[in-house]
């Protein structure tokens, strides 16, 4: 039923807000086909597949001694705040340092990164640099991401176990964890993706070396741009080659990831 | 023990500012001598190439999240929120990639000018980008409107045009604020696709603009001890530092007014 009257004015307004929404929609399907189309030749080659390999492998040493490092704490420190913090100062103060981190345009992290391990540290692996700073950089997303994690299990469970008798600690390992798993291992996996995709603090720290030494293999990211800036017309093959493995790679995991969330709701797993 | 690693947030925080402050003032370079740069004129690019993809990107990305909200089907609603959804998580490096390759060439045979321009060219490649992630918050800004709302004006004999324009938008008003404070942010401090376009689309410039992000990353490998300008690169990072804690601080307050200034 359609209440409103459609003058000529709502027909053109309609018009022009379809047009606004395919652009996105049409840019998007441009780009994905177009990079597909480039980088058709490019797989075919027996060599360019073993390099993209190694760099995906590399990048997943990367990514996960990065994650190794900065989701034990991420976790903690979101459960500090959704459980475990009362509304002071300091809390607030933790809060801010989070929102304030997460928005910091990520070159800086790459400086960073550069100037807390390897000037001031003395750290002199690039691998260990890269990953640490990478943690670093995920570190916020980590925290607001399982602190969303944690707010989808209902209050009155956690106040349930609680008035059960159950301690803090017991509540939170056996309660609200175990409810939270599939969305904290969901968003695991978005952290992931974005990971992967963190280009700039990777390449300031690669530009920026403090001894003349290079890592052996590069990881997918800053292999990407070294080919999209490479001139040579051959190069773009393989640019393209690369793009269309890491945003294979970053489908999967969205795909998987939205899979886990969507599955198990308190609701269908009869808790509520 | 959580609150050690809670602790640990406030820790970074301090150490990232302590370091770029140090850093500006000279503390890491091993040289005395001054890098010759013009952070005025960094700054400049950065708001340049930010203002013109924001002037891209918000009408794009308004009109779209109404047509979402207000005119859409139930199903076509949900589709479309998914696909663009994922638009929004694509990194920047593929969006950059496919700007330099494809569609700024493609673009360059409508609009002649845009190999002279390239600011605009990288307003344009960085609106790409941000139609997407601003697209979504708008739409999650749109449909917190109580749907009352919407049934009181059309009771009322508005159209839908005048809904949407004098009812919905300024119910939603300071969320949408909120985006663009949010998308602001991420134009300036993006990296990847600003320095794909400047150095590979427009390398034919005889002066290649820097932003005070690509600023950051150097062009070559460059071995950091014969380096003196890292004075000059943390000068630049300082800059960014307090315009993204700026623009932070004016999106909370926007999206948490103080008490009192609610309307």
């Amino acid at each position: 039923m359609r209440l409103h009257h459609e003058s000529r004015l709502d027909r053109i307004f309609r018009l022009v807000c379809l047009v606004a929404v395919s652009l996105p929609l049409v840019f998007g399907a441009w780009f994905v086909v177009d990079t597909f189309v480039h980088a058709w030749p490019g797989l075919s080659n027996p060599t360019l597949r073993l390099g993209l390999f190694a760099a995906v492998e590399q990048s997943a040493r990367i990514v996960g001694l990065a994650l190794l490092l900065s989701f034990p704490p991420g976790i903690g420190a979101a459960i500090y705040l959704e459980y475990f913090a009362s509304q002071r100062f300091f809390t607030r103060l933790i809060q801010h340092a989070v929102t304030s981190l997460a928005t910091v345009p990520s070159v800086l992290y790459g400086l960073f990164g550069l100037a807390l391990f390897t000037l001031l540290l003395g750290i002199q692996s690039l691998f260990v640099t890269t990953a640490l700073t990478l943690g670093v950089f995920l570190f916020p997303v980590i925290v607001e991401r399982s602190r969303e994690a944690l707010r989808t299990v209902p209050a009155s469970v956690h106040e349930a176990s609680l008035a059960l008798g159950a301690d803090p600690w017991r509540a939170l390992v056996h309660v609200v964890l175990p409810l939270a798993l599939p969305k904290l291992a969901s968003e695991v996996l978005l952290v992931i993706a974005r990971a992967l995709g963190t280009v700039a603090p990777l390449l300031v720290i690669e530009r920026l070396v403090v001894q003349p030494q290079v890592m052996r293999i590069k990881p997918l990211a800053t292999r990407v741009f070294d080919s999209v800036a490479d001139p040579d017309p051959m190069q773009q093959t393989v640019a393209a080659a690369a793009i269309l493995t890491l945003l294979a790679l970053i489908v999967i995991l969205h795909v998987v990831a939205h899979r886990l969330a969507g599955r198990q709701g308190l609701s269908e797993r009869g808790v509520l | 023990m959580f609150f050690v690693c809670a602790l640990l947030s406030l820790v970074l925080f301090t150490a990232l500012v302590t370091i770029s402050a140090l850093g500006a003032t000279g503390f890491f370079s091993q040289t005395t001598q001054h890098a010759a740069i013009q952070l005025s004129d960094l700054f400049v690019t950065t708001v340049i190439t930010s203002v013109f993809a924001l002037a891209f990107t918000v009408p794009i990305g308004l009109l779209a999240a109404l047509y979402l909200s207000e005119f859409a089907s139930f199903p076509a609603r949900k589709w479309l929120d998914e696909s663009l959804r994922f638009l929004a998580h694509v990194p920047p490096i593929v969006y950059g990639y496919f700007s330099v390759a494809t569609f700024l060439p493609a673009l360059n045979k409508l609009l002649p000018a845009l190999d002279e321009h390239p600011t605009l060219a990288g307003g344009i490649a960085l609106a790409g980008m941000l139609v997407p992630s601003f697209l979504a918050q708008s739409r999650l800004a749109l449909a917190a409107v109580p749907q009352q709302l919407r049934d009181g004006a059309c009771a009322l004999g508005a159209s839908r045009f005048s809904t949407a324009w004098l009812v919905v938008i300024p119910a939603a008003k300071a969320r949408l604020l909120g985006a663009l404070m949010q998308s602001a942010s991420r134009a300036f401090g993006e990296t990847m696709i600003v320095l794909v376009v400047f150095r590979v689309y427009s390398s034919r410039q005889t002066t290649i603009p820097e932003t005070l992000t690509t600023f950051v990353v150097p062009n070559q490998t460059t071995i950091l001890r014969e380096f003196g300008g890292l004075q000059a690169l943390f000068s630049a990072a300082c800059v960014l530092l307090v315009l993204a804690l700026l623009l932070n601080l004016v999106r909370l307050r926007l999206e948490h007014p103080a008490r009192g200034d609610v309307r």
